[in-house]
């Protein structure tokens, strides 16, 4: 297993937001979780990624124990994410915000800055690179220097799809990549996430677009209250009783 | 062919340059050599409170504090006999070090809670400046702290900061140093990881960016750097007081930067020399030069965030947008999206 959850459990002042939820993500698989608003699905991403401690419960990255670590920590060790709400460097360019994707990987300090050591420049150019590499794959070359605040609403979500690989990430959390943009405009994004897998990438989906969530995912946890109350491949849980009973409702078809 | 670009790109910063060095050999008042030294040693403190303050977001209020620091470690030195420039060194790095305590603390806290407890950090200051009888001199403060011995220099023979010339270009040249350090920092990836911290600090965070080592390592650099400027002026001067840490001056020097331009190179050089030459020709209307200050402030906060740099280069970009609508019209060769001075400015 690339990344397991152990019997993670989350208490927010008595509210259980997580309750022994038990995780696995296999190398190369898009895992989705789904669930009602408040079922508990972005508090699994926050443990998992870092954000704070679970109450209980373990994670681990390739076996090693991860539970616990900051954020920046995570990253670092191979876990990236996007937000909900898109969350980018809004005052700064296109290609900064890439290239601070990718400053987990790289090590210039305050003398190769200064002094423009060979580690500044490999590193720069390494950067540069790897930045136009990510913008072809997003579609977003033509606004390399564009400032963020130009680009409309799924553009921006494809750059944070984009900051997200440059650090060359094991897993990427998406946190419903398609919230907030309008219908037409999913398929680019599901294409996008399918074209991530392909290229190795583990995915952790949350998404409420259940058409997309069954075309994309290899394997569908369900929330509901905190508690996970079903898991397996996406023709089962659409047919999954509690499942409809709690989230698709009784007219769903899938 | 680089020099010629160089110069074809650059030549109104070049052209600053050289009106800066000519300055005391064509203004012959001593009055006006000496605003502007102190105004260069404003410029510079605004320079490395814009690293923290500007770049990285996190609004420092013991600036002035640092600043005392360096000067008293370089007054204290220099009147037992140390040579100025280790001095100078020795004062950056008493700041930086007592930044690196202090920042270990504040930089815990986050916003008006990290200005808060800065600025508490710059009256303590203060305070220990004018009490501490027996290291700092109390409120009489030191005097008689020696110039800088003079240096070898090719062609002149030597350099000597005794006079108002030389303290001149002694001001100059580390103003430039500053500026040059500034801009390496800035235009890297380093620099990057600060803008980053500033404009979000929990995405900056979830990349891998370590917000608090960024936000540390941006403040410990500032104080060094002021703590160094600090050392300049104690020497200077000649004397220095508890007046030389005083918070009043972060305060200035945070209009200096709010005037030229937050987190922009030019921004303190242009708002320290402006409003030090400003305040002094306005010497004759007494007390009421700090309510022009203060109007001028406000306005700047409300309609040019940016400063005086952020308005002038709206002003170039709305002038290129003309021109080029222009030569559209008399059917110009294609219009370039992106203009060449930007894109060289990536990291």
């Amino acid at each position: 297993m690339l990344l397991t959850a152990e019997k993670l459990t989350k208490r927010f002042d008595g509210l259980v937001a997580n309750d022994c939820i038990t995780i696995n993500l296999a190398r190369g698989e898009i895992l989705s979780i789904i669930g009602p608003n408040g079922a508990g699905k972005s508090t699994l991403f926050n443990l998992v990624g870092g954000m704070f401690p679970p109450t209980s419960g373990k994670v681990y990255l390739e076996g090693e124990d991860v539970t616990g670590l900051k954020p920046h920590s995570m990253a670092e060790r191979g876990i990236a994410r996007t937000f909900q709400t898109t969350a980018l460097f809004d005052e700064l360019r296109v290609i900064d915000n890439l290239a601070i994707g990718h400053r987990v990987r790289t090590k210039t300090g305050l003398w190769d800055a200064l002094l423009h050591t060979p580690c500044w420049r490999r590193e720069k150019e390494e950067t540069e690179v790897k930045a136009m590499e990510t913008l072809d794959f997003v579609g977003l070359r033509d606004e390399v220097f564009y400032p963020v605040s130009t680009l409309c609403q799924e553009a921006q979500k494809r750059l944070a799809v984009g900051v997200a690989m440059m650090s060359d990430p094991k897993i990427i959390l998406l946190d419903e990549p398609t919230a907030g943009i309008i219908h037409e405009e999913t398929a680019g994004i599901t294409q996008l996430i399918r074209r991530l897998k392909n290229k190795g990438i583990t995915i952790l989906l949350i998404e409420h677009k259940m058409r997309m969530v069954m075309d994309l995912a290899d394997r569908i946890v369900v929330l509901n209250y905190g508690e996970k109350i079903a898991e397996g491949p996406p023709e089962m849980i659409s047919k999954n009783p509690a499942v409809i009973d709690a989230y698709l409702g009784g007219e769903y078809i899938a | 062919m680089r020099i010629i670009n160089l110069l074809r790109q650059r030549w109104p910063y070049l052209l600053v340059v050289a009106a800066a060095i000519a300055f005391p050999l064509v203004v012959s008042s001593r009055y006006y050599i000496q605003v502007m030294i102190v105004a260069g040693i404003w410029a510079m403190a605004t320079l490395s409170l814009n690293l923290i303050l500007g770049y990285t977001g996190q609004a420092s209020l013991a600036h002035a504090g640092f600043f005392g620091i360096g000067a008293y470690a370089v007054g204290l030195t220099t009147k037992a006999g140390l040579s100025f420039w280790l001095a100078l060194i020795l004062a950056g790095a008493v700041a930086a070090f007592v930044g690196l305590l202090i920042g270990l603390l504040t930089l815990r806290s986050r916003g008006h809670y990290f200005a808060i407890s800065t600025l508490c950090f710059g009256v303590i200051v203060f305070i220990v400046a004018g009490t501490w009888d027996g290291l700092t001199g109390g409120n009489v403060g030191l005097l008689g702290i020696p110039a800088p011995a003079s240096i070898p220099f090719p062609i002149i023979g030597e350099i000597s900061f005794a006079g108002q010339i030389g303290q001149y270009y002694l001001v100059l040249s580390f103003l430039m140093l500053f500026l040059f350090i500034m801009y390496r920092l800035v235009h890297s990836l380093l620099g990057l990881s600060f803008m980053a911290v500033r404009n979000n600090e929990v995405l900056a965070e979830t990349v891998g960016i370590n917000a608090f080592a960024n936000k540390l390592l941006s403040s410990v650099i500032a104080d060094f750097l002021v703590g160094v400027t600090g050392g300049i002026y104690a020497v200077l001067m000649g004397s220095i007081s508890p007046t030389t840490a005083s918070f009043n001056l972060t305060f200035f020097w945070l209009a200096y930067l709010i005037i030229g331009g937050v987190a922009t190179l030019a921004g303190p050089i242009v708002g320290a020399v402006l409003v030090t030459f400003l305040v002094e020709y306005m010497y004759s209307i007494g007390e009421y030069r700090l309510v022009a200050f203060g109007l001028a402030l406000i306005v700047a906060i409300i309609f040019f965030p940016r400063g005086l740099v952020g308005v002038s280069v709206t002003l170039r970009q709305r002038f290129q947008e003309l021109r080029e609508k222009y030569r559209e019209r008399g059917g110009g060769a294609g219009k370039n999206a992106i203009d060449g001075r930007e894109t060289d400015q990536a990291f």
